[in-house]
């Protein structure tokens, strides 16, 4: 009974050891069920994208303005193409921080998350919330 | 990204802005001041684009088909089209419309801003409408003189090569090509304060110097947004 015991245990061994489920990377971003801009998304600004010499200023790279008092207004001028509701990743703002090549901010890619976060936001209209 | 075209592609557009010099042009119309002093007013600033080609990292070219856009001042965001996912180190395209699309019927368009002429389909398309009004004085008093630019006809189909910059094409992804068109470069060696060189309006006109010069100036218009 013990060799037998022991030949299953063999068995399941390498038969587990030896074989693979290929498995996703899945995010767990936890984004939250409504994206706030003022809560969300400023703070996302406000760290990577407003500091001195950026996107801030009275002369502000790309001629956009991410400082709290201005970037949802920046965002939404007419023309600009930087929120597009109706076809989310066509957005300027997504797609540039999407970017490999281009990425914005220019020091990196920001991580899958905070993306996930902008591209909800989008999705949801894009709400001065 | 499309149906036609589940990955490997990725979808290209371009973000367009209008410039005079650094400062962007948001209403026509309203006076923009160069460093150097120069005033200079829009009423209209549109041009097309045709023919874009992305060129990979060993020089080989994608062209996207059937790549064509109005840039017109009220709008910046353009689809230009699927290009396999990849690396590509530059883009390149035309401005203006290609000679079998510079004879076609003007019924296909609602632009007639952009023909030469209401009636004739063979004067061909406008292939750069920009007209306003510009100091033309040494001094720079700030008086404004009426100038029209109308560059068409298929000799003027002008080719622009822009520097080599890093493109990355991802799967389902967009990849933007973002460029400042500067209006202002148009005037660059042109006599402004000679009145006749302020007006290009008819097919005729295009095969002057001054035409030939704006010509000239056509790809220097273009610079990447930093």
């Amino acid at each position: 009974m013990k060799k037998y015991v022991a030949a299953v245990e063999i068995f399941l061994l390498l038969s587990t050891s030896c074989s693979y489920e290929k498995v996703e990377p899945r995010s767990v971003c936890e984004t939250p069920v409504v994206v706030s801009f003022k809560n969300d998304i400023q703070p996302i600004f406000d760290v990577h994208c407003n500091t001195a010499g950026c996107h801030s200023g009275t002369n502000p790279e790309g001629n956009l303005n991410l400082e709290a008092s201005q970037s949802y207004a920046q965002l939404w001028r007419k023309k600009s193409g930087y929120l597009d509701t109706l076809n989310p990743k066509y957005s300027v703002l997504y797609a540039s921080m999407n970017s490999i090549s281009n990425p914005m901010p220019p020091t990196g890619k920001l991580d899958a998350c905070t993306l996930d976060l902008i591209l909800k936001w989008i999705e949801q209209k894009a709400k001065n919330n | 990204m499309t149906d036609d075209h589940p990955a490997p592609w990725g979808k290209v557009m371009f973000h367009l802005h209008s410039y005079i010099e650094d400062e962007e042009i948001d209403l026509y119309n309203i006076p923009y001041t160069t460093h150097a002093g120069r005033s200079i007013s829009v009423k209209i600033a549109q041009l097309y684009i045709s023919d874009v080609e992305l060129v990979k990292l060993d020089g080989s070219v994608y062209a996207i088909p059937d790549s064509k856009l109005l840039k017109r001042l009220d709008v910046d965001t353009y689809v230009i089209g699927d290009a396999p996912v990849g690396n590509y180190k530059s883009v390149r395209f035309k401005v203006g419309l290609p000679p079998a699309s510079n004879q076609i019927d003007f019924s296909n368009t609602s632009d007639s801003v952009m023909w030469f002429s209401k009636t004739k389909a063979d004067d061909g398309y406008i292939f750069l409408n920009v007209q306003g009004a510009i100091d033309t004085s040494e001094a720079l008093t700030g008086i404004l003189t009426p100038f029209v630019y109308k560059i068409g006809s298929n000799v003027n189909y002008k080719q622009v090569t822009m520097p080599d910059r890093g493109y990355t094409v991802v799967a389902g992804d967009v990849q933007y090509v973002h460029l400042i068109v500067d209006f202002n470069r148009l005037f660059s060696g042109i006599k402004i304060n000679d009145n006749a060189n302020l007006f290009v309006k008819t097919v005729a006109d295009n095969s002057s110097p001054v035409a030939l010069k704006i010509v000239t100036n056509i790809p220097s218009l273009f610079t990447y947004e930093q």
